[in-house]
């Protein structure tokens, strides 16, 4: 737990992904932020996608535009003590070190399995890192926490308990057409908004509080149901 | 073990469904509704649609036959000898579902097949216990914790 009293100024805070689990999140994250006392990061917002109209349904935004610059305008204004940025563009493999740096908070709130392996492999190689993760299907999801302190892994990374992060079968944003852009599978906005919950629960757990001993966390609408697992760190890891 | 439709569970009295949860040692249920005292008592004990299909599975995974779908501990001899009343269970969770089952001495892969449907496994999903990964041949002991490990959310 943060000493009482010690305001915590270097802390940079990374949110890759405002669709509709990120633009949820980061108004809970920031409201949370601007009035703590021993918190004052800087955020950084990434995305390279453009809110239309037709994200309305599961998105939080005032206008049309690119989602970290209408994000980062939206919170500032909403928040004044937040000190934030934004970065136009979808993560990749060549882009990741001006998203990312050693000792960020990251929050992954991405819609595909590719670029979750592409972050978790580059977390994998820093110092310190301490990577949240969220994603759902149509009513349930998961939440895990990757923490890496001194060049050692605190927790399993993101695709340690799951294959399909380690062999993603989908592609990148940038690599999709328009037509499959346009194409999404269908959401359920509580499914958004249970990923953006367990995500500021894993964040005040694994940086306000430093408890981490549980790094993921399932939760499942139908059955009313959610559960948080212990994941052992594997020889490999 | 007696079985019963719920149409003969429903035309009992309160009093007769008391007697009966106490005789079959279902704990917890003497001052609760009739419409309670009967779920609980078909669900252990019924006969009909709703075990028609574990039932299935059941039969073709094994010798398993009965399941707790509260995850309860079950006390299945009631007039056995001090020791031997109950049946051991173990908690299976797959995601956020998870209950508690006389699993003791089966296989992951067997228990896999079994609860394939009511804690919605995958066919593919490797199988923790203790949260240590296990061969599918591998035999619960008492104790143990399985979990079935469940893909994680893609979209966000």
């Amino acid at each position: 737990m943060l000493e009482k009293g010690r305001v915590v100024t270097n802390m940079h805070i990374s949110v890759i992904g405002l669709g509709g689990v990120g633009s949820i999140l980061v108004e809970r994250l920031g409201r949370f932020i601007n009035f703590s006392s021993d918190l004052n990061p800087t955020i950084l917002l990434v995305d390279g996608d453009t809110y239309e109209n037709k994200n309305y349904e599961r998105q939080e935004f005032s206008q049309i535009g690119n989602k970290a610059e209408i994000k980062a305008m939206e919170l500032s204004m909403k928040f004044p003590q937040l000190k934030l940025d934004s970065f136009e563009a979808y993560v990749n493999e060549t882009n990741l070190t001006d998203a990312i740096r050693t000792g960020d908070v990251v929050f992954l709130c991405v819609d595909n399995h590719k670029t979750r392996n592409i972050v978790n492999t580059y977390c994998k190689q820093l110092t310190d890192i301490t990577l949240i993760s969220g994603g759902n299907e149509f009513e349930d999801g998961n939440v895990q926490v990757y923490i890496r302190q001194g060049s050692k892994d605190l927790t399993p990374d993101l695709a340690s308990y799951h294959p399909e992060i380690a062999n993603p079968d989908d592609q990148l944003p940038e690599e999709l057409s328009c037509e499959q852009l346009s194409q999404s599978e269908p959401q359920l906005y509580f499914a958004n908004l249970g990923v953006a919950t367990l995500m500021c629960w894993a964040f005040y757990n694994s940086v306000v509080k430093q408890q981490y001993e549980r790094s993921e966390i399932y939760f499942d609408i139908r059955t009313m149901t959610a559960d948080a697992k212990i994941r052992i760190l594997k020889q490999s890891d | 073990m007696a079985r019963y439709k719920r149409e003969t569970l429903e035309g009992k009295t309160v009093k007769e469904l008391r007697r009966l949860v106490v005789d079959l040692g279902i704990p917890g249920f003497t001052k609760k509704p009739k419409d309670t005292i009967v779920d609980a008592i078909f669900a252990k004990y019924g006969v009909g649609a709703a075990t028609a299909k574990i039932s299935k599975v059941a039969a073709a995974s094994g010798p398993i036959t009965q399941v707790s779908f509260e995850g309860e501990s079950i006390l299945t001899k009631p007039s056995a000898p001090f020791g031997s009343k109950t049946t051991t269970t173990l908690r299976v969770s797959c995601g956020a579902s998870s209950g508690k089952f006389p699993v003791t001495g089966k296989s992951v892969r067997e228990v896999g097949d079994f609860l394939r449907e009511v804690l919605n496994v995958d066919r593919l999903s490797t199988g923790l216990v203790n949260g240590k990964e296990v061969p599918a041949d591998y035999v619960l002991k008492s104790g143990d914790n399985l979990e079935f490990l469940k893909p994680a959310g893609k979209k966000g």
